[in-house]
């Protein structure tokens, strides 16, 4: 059974199949492949990475993000054996960098699953050629995102296992109300999925690695992750069959995760954080962060690792579309939010709004404004989004943006809330730049090892896109 | 980890194994390094060795994780007699605060006294004691206090240093010398008369008191134009009307308790009682007790005087002459009331109703005079007047012609031998002037509790007793008597207290001296054998002794004094006022007050004191450089920049502090702050403002000078300056937090106090519940705990802070920390100003845990840590804490306080004995907050047991605050019960809830401040 949709999909791609010189342009789709690729040359380029001596550039560059990461662990130490007192939270602001750097790493986490699974199923094929790279970043991600709920905690050697529903003695459970609990059920079982998702679709790729491995270690390493792999029809139908209900189960996990951190916030009664927009505000905030993340990453990846065949620049420019998009339906809340601040009539709504965008933190609240809305327009243009310098640089734009949207949510709701009597300020400590630095080299430590040590484009989808490949699988 | 070794055997043996410095080791040993001295981020005294260091150690220690300190606790092995593990015991003794003195109960446990409270037999406190008078409890164990006595600069055995002081003594009046005592102002008869003894017995010997704070004004005045030597106390009680002329009589004035407790009987209006004084404040400062005026009027210094004169013109042509004399009258004539439009409207409210008028202590004589010749104008002073003769200060005669003869004698060279006893002159004197003083004096010795900055100038220092130490006595100031009974032996073992080295001098130099009486505690038993037991009509005198230690107080027929009007001292201080009114003052004006927390700075080293916010300005660990907005613009300076202010006894580097309500060209700073030896918490807090003052009063008002040094000083304030409807980009409506209004209009219609349309709610008849999400909790059985706070009642004097401090082991945290917003009071005294920026209405409103009914922070502890009681309190369960802060951010109040560092880990021996043992002490990484003082309620529940009770009687449980408060604004009790106190105070029509609309259904209910304006609907 084939519709009219596969039909017309099958002859663009018999046309692409073709060559370079299709008949109209602006009929086709742009290839998701550059030049005329062997699959055999996919596994070539993406091998030799994995099996090639790390260069010095990758030496040098792993050498200061883990330095950087060392640094941070060194602080995360300091704090446990000294107090929260060496941060500069305070009463009031009792969250401040912790939280802000919590929502900041699963928000970029939030790009991988988007790509790998929800893609997937609305089988947007240009996403094969990063879904790995995004999956792995994810995964990174929410490992830096995991740290703060346990480290922003005054006794973390408790909390550890205290946020646990544990059964004891005393029968204590924790306080299924609070929505920290929830947090720690939507981010663990995220953190689980994401992490068996990306490692299923793994699979395929060490049996191929294991079969070219020439080197011991690897060889007995990628036996044993690939799982006995031998590219039965089989093995391929399971897998398949495994990738799509994984597929499923993170579709609305992605969705969910982001949902339930911004309970946090909207569930409290803190004017500014008790609002109804948070769960889809957040949402859209959360990929669009991801994908500026995944924009800064391969970007930077593609040109390194010498993929630009396969990472071409429509994956670019369909990713600045994405981040566009989403970008405006974060300006969109942001201005949603006012309107109700004015439209309540509640006084202590409208004073929180207007003092972030006028008080003591008006800068860090125009920072954010600026990154996240006025900034993306640039995309507008194609040339823009067609060109990798500037798409880059407005990528980290969107980083710093969307870390400062969390900042301005919980340090600017927190430090003037209803009684002015308790207001005050929060000024962050040398060690609260030392854990956010950590965590950044955590994660780029991470991702530098996966993309040396690991396929770093998914292999065998790759090759399932290649120009050719696709009708050759008669399989519908 | 605790220093003691015993936790830490496994540590040093996995340390061991990974690294061999032994700088690390020594680390390691104290957690922190040795210089790491105030709870700190650190940051300043790590270097980055050390934090290598650590890190590394820190890996180490990992494995065997963060354990809690470990204690070992000893059972007797012979129980003391009277003594029950875990029960308290009360004891009476007495406070004195210059020449105040009040009754007290001070609750210890295991023998050592853990809070000090007011003796509620005692007439004058109550049951109340003010912040200093709770806080010195602090003092009997502060280490810096466990001192040795010290002949030149050598370990000496007090005995040896009495000999030693008798030899000098001996010595120089052989060489006909003088030998002078110089002490503090105090109010114990038994003191008076050793030191009539003591200048009978040592030949050429004369004791002077000479106190700190040296204002003669008020004692001058009334000896000249009352012919009584003492500061009359009067009873505001009685007075309908009250003007203050810059008077801080509930704040700064030693008797300040005794005031409030009367002012606050007649500021609690209610729709049936609608009886309500009426206080006008006439000041420059900003005061406590100014900001509490139901009308401020802000004058300049200099204008004082002819507010005052203008004022008497007016009483005067009102009243008829009265007793004056035409002298007196014709002065008037020329007073200009043009400039103070209030002020007849003022005068016909004092004529017309029982008044009184208060004059600040620091304002001279002659100011003095005019506020007593309106007293005796408007009829106030006399037998059963609102000023009774028969009320005054003991011993509070005039000083300052005694100190001023002193001051020659010393520089005449005629004085062999000073001692100082437990006074502080080198500090309370500009350094030049002190220097000069003593120069010519050969010997110069000091008896004093804590070494202070005369003792550097002194061969010979003894550490003397702390009053819960030592026996001793005290006449209040309506005539009764109490016994100061020692609470504990000398924490300082051997430590003799200063009546005690004293009579040991006597007795040194001649052996027959006190031969009678060899020791203090028989001396005092002696006088009041012969002054109070005969007559009083006992059987036997251990009887009489033991009553009166054990109800902490005798009546005593009060010390007779009859005025007699000498109108021609008046008319000379008249003239003297006219003439100074006449000559305007140009340029700036310095104002040295005392500080409203340290007083003169005797009790400058303790914590509790020093992070106690001012009342006013709400500022710690410093005294300040205050002034108006204009007088800010003029100087061209901000809060925070250093000025350099000069005057021509000194110079000092204060902060500049923007405070509204300051008279302009006006500099306010506080006494107090500044000790350079007074111990390790006071030193290098605030400056010295003594140094600033030529004499002979060391408070007033002098010109000064003023720069920019353009150099900066954080001031860490626990609350900045927010007005209700403040600056243009904050114009918000916050009425619901604070309800206030004005006495006419509230007893027309109290529903005006409630804006916005929203229902009367304290009444709680009229509401409907709003619905909830959360589940009704059910309270019908048992016990419902609620408070209410009448902010109408509240002056502000912070009394609740510091009981609370004291009995729930709240850590002080250092300027470091409150200037990031880490103070841990549970109870704090929120300031709001309404109005204009240079005559504000200020509001005042003690915010503490609101023990919700729906409490948001409940809901979202992921650990269960804060969780409802049956009873309606939100408890704290600090062992269930992991430190989230979730319920800190959820509070609407901001009440919780998290402990972001170990702030008890460097509290020093002895200074851990004064902890409350019915309260946790926290550790780092928890949250608290205010728990209605649940220890005494489980107390209060053990002790009904006993007696076969389920239900405690209303009263039963005194919280802390509710305890100390002088105002007795606040009331806590059982709400189920309809006959309760509570329950009566939360059905009055000025109850509200703050931020009612949240429907969090607060526990407290708060009563609106009514103010009692001239001419109603102002």
């Amino acid at each position: 059974m084939r519709t009219v949709t596969d039909k017309h999909r099958q002859d663009s791609w018999n046309i692409e199949g073709g060559g370079a010189l299709a008949v109209d342009p602006h009929d086709l789709r742009e290839p998701l492949v550059e030049g005329t690729p062997k699959p055999a040359d996919v596994t070539e380029t993406v091998s030799r990475v994995v099996e090639s001596k790390p260069t010095r550039l990758w030496y040098a560059t792993v050498t200061v993000t883990g330095a950087l990461a060392g640094w941070g662990i060194l602080t995360i130490l300091y704090t446990v054996f000294t107090g929260i007192g060496v941060w500069g939270n305070n009463q009031p602001v009792g969250w401040a960098w912790d939280i802000t750097n919590f929502v900041f790493w699963i928000g970029i986490g939030h790009a991988g699953t988007l790509i790998s699974a929800i893609l997937f199923l609305f089988r947007q094929k240009w996403r094969t050629a990063i879904n790995r790279a995004a999956e792995a970043m994810t995964i990174f991600a929410v490992i830096c995102a995991l740290i703060f709920p346990i480290i922003h905690t005054g006794r973390p050697w408790v909390a550890v296992y205290w946020l646990l529903p544990l059964p004891n003695q005393m029968e204590m459970w924790v306080n299924f109300r609070s929505p920290l609990l929830w947090d720690v059920f939507a981010v663990s079982t995220y953190f689980a999925v994401s992490a068996m998702f990306w490692f299923v679709g793994l699979v395929p790729d060490f049996a191929t690695l294991r079969n070219r491995a020439k080197n011991k270690i690897a060889r007995i390493a990628f036996t044993f992750f690939s799982m006995g792999w031998t590219g039965a029809n089989r093995h391929w139908h399971r897998y398949e069959k495994a990738y799509l209900i994984l597929a499923g189960i993170s579709t609305p996990l992605v969705l969910s995760v982001h949902t339930i951190v911004s309970f946090d916030f909207a569930v409290s009664v803190i004017p500014g954080w008790h609002t109804t927009i948070f769960p889809p505000y957040f949402v859209a905030g959360a990929i669009f962060s991801g994908f500026g993340m995944v924009l800064t990453l391969m970007i930077l990846a593609r040109k390194l690792l010498n993929l630009e065949q396969f990472i071409t620049v429509k994956h670019i420019e369909n990713m600045s579309k994405v981040l566009m998009a989403t970008g405006l339906m974060v300006g969109y809340a942001y201005g949603i939010e006012f309107f109700i601040a004015w439209y309540s009539g509640n006084p202590y709504e409208r004073f929180v709004f207007i003092n972030r965008a006028f008080g003591p933190y008006s800068w860090a609240y125009w920072t954010m404004v600026s990154c996240n809305v006025f900034i993306p327009q640039l995309f507008w243009f194609r040339g823009i989004r067609r060109n990798l310098l500037i798409t880059w640089i407005i990528s980290i734009f969107v980083n710093i943006g969307m870390w400062f949207e969390r900042f301005v949510i919980i340090v600017t709701s927190l430090h003037r809330d209803f009684l002015p009597s308790s207001w005050g300020m929060f000024t962050p400590t040398w060690v609260d730049v030392s854990i956010f630095a950590g965590t950044v080299g955590l994660f780029l430590t991470l991702f530098l090892v996966f993309a040396k040590y690991l396929p770093v484009l998914a292999i065998s989808e790759v090759k399932g896109i290649l120009p050719g490949a696709q009708p050759k699988h008669g399989h519908h | 980890m605790s220093d003691t070794d015993t936790s830490n055997k496994t540590y040093w043996k996995s340390f061991r194994e990974l690294g061999k410095d032994p700088d690390v080791l020594e680390q390691l040993k104290h957690e922190f390094p040795a210089d790491y001295d105030e709870p700190s981020s650190g940051a300043s005294s790590m270097t980055r060795r050390t934090f290598i260091g650590l890190m590394a150690a820190s890996a180490a220690l990992a494995a065997t994780g963060c354990r809690r300190p470990e204690q070992q606790i000893v059972p007797y092995v012979r129980k003391p007699e009277y003594l029950t593990p875990g029960i308290a015991d009360q004891f009476t003794t007495a406070f004195t605060h210059q020449n105040f003195a009040a009754g007290l109960l001070v609750r210890s446990r295991e023998g050592r006294p853990v809070k000090i409270e007011g003796n509620d037999l005692c007439s004058i406190s109550g049951g109340k004691a003010m912040p200093l008078t709770q806080a010195s409890l602090l003092s009997l164990y502060d280490p810096d206090r466990m001192l040795r006595p010290t002949v030149h600069d050598s370990d000496s055995t007090p005995l040896n240093a009495m000999r030693r002081m008798a030899d000098a003594v001996r010595e120089v009046t052989g060489k006909g010398k003088s030998v002078r005592i110089i002490v503090d102002e105090h109010a114990s008869p038994s003191l008076a008369r050793l030191y009539g003894e003591l200048e009978a017995m040592i030949p050429n010997t004369r004791v002077v008191t000479w106190p700190a704070i040296a204002a003669g004004g008020a004692a001058e005045a009334s000896r000249q134009l009352l012919g009584i030597d003492a500061v009359l106390v009067p009873d505001l009680s009685r007075a309908d009307v009250i003007l203050g002329v810059e008077s801080d009589f509930m704040g700064t004035d030693p008797e300040a308790l005794y005031h409030i407790r009367n002012f606050a009987k007649r500021r609690k209006p209610e729709t049936g009682a609608p009886d309500m004084s009426r206080f006008y404040s006439a000041e420059a400062a900003m005061t406590m007790t100014g900001s509490n005026a139901d009308t401020r009027i802000r004058i300049r210094p200099g204008e004082i005087d002819e507010f005052l004169l203008a004022l008497l013109h007016e009483v005067v042509a009102a009243k008829g002459r009265g007793g004056f004399d035409s002298a007196i009258v014709s002065q008037l004539s020329g007073a200009d009331n043009s400039r103070f439009p209030e002020i007849r409207r003022i005068a016909e409210d004092l004529t017309s109703k029982p008044s009184v008028v208060m004059v600040g202590r620091h304002l001279p004589v002659h100011t003095h005079a005019l506020g007593i010749m309106l007293n005796q104008a408007l009829g106030a002073i006399g037998d059963g007047g609102i000023i009774d003769p028969k009320r005054a200060l003991p011993f509070s005669n005039a000083k300052t012609a005694g100190i001023e003869a002193l001051k020659k004698e010393l520089q005449s060279g005629s004085v062999g031998a000073v001692i100082f006893a437990d006074v502080n002159p080198a500090y309370a004197l500009p350094s030049e002037t002190f220097r000069s003083l003593i120069s010519r004096v050969l010997y110069r010795f000091s008896l004093s509790e804590y070494a202070g900055e005369t003792s550097k100038f002194c061969s010979i220092f003894v550490p003397v007793n702390h009053y819960l130490e030592s026996w001793g006595d005290v006449r209040m100031l309506d005539g009764s008597e109490a016994v100061v009974q020692p609470q504990i032996a000398p924490l300082n073992d051997g430590q003799p207290s200063m009546a005690d080295t004293l009579m040991g001098i006597a007795r040194a130099f001649d052996a027959k001296n006190f031969e009678a009486t060899p020791t203090w505690y028989e001396y005092v038993q002696k006088r009041w054998r012969e002054e109070r037991f005969a007559g009083s009509g006992r059987p036997s005198f251990t009887g009489f002794w033991n009553d009166a230690l054990r109800s902490g107080r005798i009546d005593a027929s009060p010390v007779p004094r009859s005025v007699s009007w000498n109108g021609a001292a008046a008319a000379a201080q008249l003239r003297t006022a006219v003439g100074k009114a006449s000559t305007q003052q140009k340029g700036m004006t310095l104002g040295v007050l005392p500080s409203s927390t340290l007083y003169d700075g005797r009790y400058a080293n303790l914590g509790w004191l020093m992070e106690l916010p001012d009342p006013v300005t709400k500022v710690t660990w410093d005294n300040v450089a205050i002034m108006s907005r204009t007088t800010a613009v003029r100087l061209g300076v901000e809060t925070g920049d250093l000025l350099h202010v000069k005057t021509k006894a000194g110079a000092v580097h204060l902060p500049a502090f923007i405070q509204p309500g300051v008279a302009d060209d006006t500099i306010f700073t506080q006494t107090g702050f500044g000790r350079s030896e007074g111990g390790r918490v006071s030193a290098d807090k605030g400056v010295n403002a003594f140094s600033l003052m030529p004499g002979p009063d060391t408070i007033g008002y002098l010109p000064v000078s003023v720069e920019k040094t353009g150099e900066t000083l954080e001031i860490a304030t626990t609350q900045d300056h927010h007005s209700l409807s403040g600056d243009d980009l904050y114009d918000i409506d916050r009425t619901e937090i604070v309800k206030e209004g004005t006495l006419a209009a509230f007893l027309k219609n109290p529903a005006s106090l409630y804006k916005n349309d929203l229902p009367v709610y304290g009444a709680e008849k009229n509401t409907d519940r709003p619905i909830s999400i959360m589940p009704e909790h059910d309270y019908s059985k048992g016990h419902r705990w609620g408070m209410t706070i009448d902010t109408s009642a509240c002056v502000g004097c912070n009394a609740c802070v510091i009981a609370c401090v004291s009995e729930n082991n709240i850590p002080v945290v250092g300027k470091e920390q409150v200037l990031r917003g880490r103070e841990m009071h549970w109870i704090r005294i929120d300031r709001y100003y309404a109005g204009a920026d240079d005559s504000p209405e200020t509001l005042l409103q003690p915010m503490l845990c609101q023990h919700c009914e729906k409490a948001p922070c409940e809901n979202v502890c992921p650990v269960a840590a804060t969780t409802h009681s049956p009873e309606g309190l939100n408890e704290m369960t600090y062992n269930r804490c992991v430190g989230t802060r979730y319920c800190s951010n959820n509070c609407p109040y901001k009440v919780r306080r998290f402990n972001y560092l170990n702030y008890h880990k460097d509290d020093r021996e002895p200074v851990n004995m004064v902890f409350n043992p019915d309260v946790t002490v926290r550790m780092r990484g928890i949250m608290e907050k205010c728990t209605f003082c649940v220890h005494r309620i489980n107390e209060a529940k053990f002790h009904a047991k006993n007696e076969g009770r389920d239900m405690l009687h209303d009263g039963e449980v005194v919280t802390a605050c509710q305890q100390a408060c002088p105002a007795d604004a606040i009331v806590f009790g059982n709400t189920n019960d309809p006959e309760s106190a509570v329950s009566k105070h939360r059905a009055s029509d000025r109850g509200y809830h703050v931020l009612r609309e949240l429907n969090v259904l607060p526990s407290i209910t708060y009563k609106a401040k009514i103010r009692n304006t001239n001419g109603g609907n102002a």
